[in-house]
């Protein structure tokens, strides 16, 4: 199982858009998924992927990190917890998910609110670290999918932070051309760089894709494209305050803006057939290029 | 939870333990990662060769199975001539011991009794200590004297959790235990409860 975080600093640069994408695009390659939603304040997966998750959603991992807290047990299955796609005209579609929950109870909210972040963290004997291991080690092994991919929370919270330095193995960071974004960013790349990794787990690989570019239309905006992203590439790898933090990034990816997208927000890669954009081309180049292996076979590509 | 004692050595309070049919070292401080998992061959070879004495009792957990080691390291103490003073005793000595006296108690109860787990003897010379009017009036003595306290303290409460958590915490977080070894999730768990910090952002 390859556990892929898609992070982003700050929200609106298409995070979540990305990760449903990439995930139908598994799919059409035979490959089986699991999501889950950890952007839990604002969650989206299910409306990203709502051909594939129309049922109400009744319970999720806000209820299931709540059970652990409140009663200090592990909960024993993750079906309850769990959603699987309904098949698209006669197609199967290998993706499942964990949403944050039902977002329109207040008994979400209150659960949420609930959850004692620093407790499972920073309190002698906290049992964050595990208990969230433990979730993925579950997924691993009851699931049994190819791909994880985890939608994080943005910013620097307890949330972003599983996301970011306990579970992946890989994490897709999403960066828009705006200095708070940038600095912000680096932050995080920094930080993820300097992640004590557990026994049997590798270091992190990050993978940057640049979003809200619009397509270039002639030369001139091609070498304006490539200014920005020398630019970006020069500040990240500044010169660090000590050396564990000094980043060394050759590649930042693109994901062009797109303007139907804009107008009407859907999938770019259907499990059908691929639209035919400027950023379904993207994503393809993201998928193949970084973060994801290409599918060893495939059923129609 | 069964505790099967079959080799201890009284002087260091090591021990051989056998627990789930599986063999283990129990070492001090016994902290979580002082239980090692071993072999009946590392027990043959310590017995032979280090002088582990066969045993073979057996305990309900392992607060009964430490407190009986730290008896057993009391005992091969008493017999070598190495003891503590008693409370009166001690009183007398340090009323008119010197500064250089006093600090050696310190270190005494700090780099010897801690790691050791005499922590009711670490505490009683702390205790005496700071009621001394000499400490009293040297703030970086009182304030290492309250220090060796507040240690002796956190290290009962470490070791209780120990006593109480390693089959809980196995049963809890099998497939996580199975992935990444109870001892680095341990060392995570106390890297980021020290830091503060799950992710590493800043100096």
């Amino acid at each position: 199982m390859d556990t892929i975080t898609f992070y982003s600093y700050k929200g609106g640069v298409g995070r979540t858009l990305a990760l449903a994408n990439i995930a139908v695009y598994l799919s059409r390659f035979d490959q089986s998924v699991c999501i889950i939603d950890f952007d839990l304040e604002a969650p989206g997966v299910p409306y990203k992927l709502s051909e594939f998750f129309p049922s109400p959603i009744e319970t999720g991992l806000v209820d299931y990190i709540y059970e652990f807290t409140s009663t200090g047990k592990v909960p024993r299955s993750l079906n309850k917890f769990l959603l699987k796609a309904q098949n698209i005209s006669g197609k199967q579609a290998n993706i499942q998910l964990i949403p944050a929950g039902n977002i329109l109870s207040a008994e979400y909210w209150k659960k949420l609110a609930s959850i004692d972040w620093h407790g499972l963290f920073y309190k002698e004997g906290g049992e964050g670290i595990p208990f969230f291991l433990e979730l993925k080690e579950k997924i691993h092994k009851e699931l049994n999918p190819d791909y994880l991919l985890i939608d994080s929370r943005t910013g620097i919270t307890e949330m972003s932070s599983i996301c970011t330095s306990i579970l992946p193995d890989k994490v897709i960071f999403l960066i828009t051309n705006n200095r708070e974004n940038i600095e912000g960013s680096r932050q995080i790349l920094r930080g993820i760089q300097k992640v004590k990794r557990l026994k049997n787990q590798e270091p992190i690989k990050v993978t940057l894709a640049l979003t809200r570019i619009p397509f270039p239309q002639n030369d001139e905006d091609k070498k304006i494209e490539q200014k920005i992203i020398e630019d970006i590439k020069g500040f990240l790898n500044q010169e660090g305050e000590s050396l564990d933090e000094q980043l060394n990034v050759s590649d930042v990816l693109v994901l062009h803006s797109d303007r139907s997208l804009e107008l009407s927000e859907s999938l770019r890669l259907s499990l059908e057939n691929i639209t035919d954009t400027p950023l379904a081309k993207d994503y393809l180049q993201l998928f193949s290029k970084k973060g994801v292996a290409p599918p060893t076979h495939s059923r129609s590509a | 939870m069964k505790i099967k004692l079959i080799a201890v050595a009284p002087y260091d309070g090591w021990a051989f333990i056998l627990k789930d049919d599986h063999v283990y070292l129990l070492r001090p401080p016994y902290q979580a990662n002082d239980l090692i998992e071993s072999s009946e061959k590392d027990l043959v070879f310590a017995i032979s060769k280090y002088n582990f004495q066969e045993c073979n009792s057996s305990f309900d957990n392992f607060e009964e199975t430490i407190d009986f080691l730290e008896e057993k390291y009391v005992e091969a103490m008493e017999k070598s001539g190495f003891s503590l003073p008693d409370t009166e005793e001690l009183k007398s000595i340090l009323q008119y011991a010197s500064e250089e006296i006093l600090r050696d108690f310190m270190d005494k109860a700090e780099n010897e009794l801690i790691p050791l787990r005499s922590l009711d003897a670490a505490e009683s010379i702390a205790l005496e200590l700071i009621q001394l009017e000499n400490v009293k009036k040297n703030q970086t003595m009182f304030k290492r004297a309250v220090n060796i306290i507040k240690k002796c303290q956190h290290k009962r409460n470490e070791l209780k959790r120990l006593s109480k958590k390693p089959d809980k915490f196995s049963k809890k977080y099998p497939n996580a235990i199975k992935m990444y070894t109870k001892k680095s999730i341990y060392e995570s768990m106390n890297y980021i409860c020290s830091t503060r910090q799950l992710l590493p952002v800043g100096m």
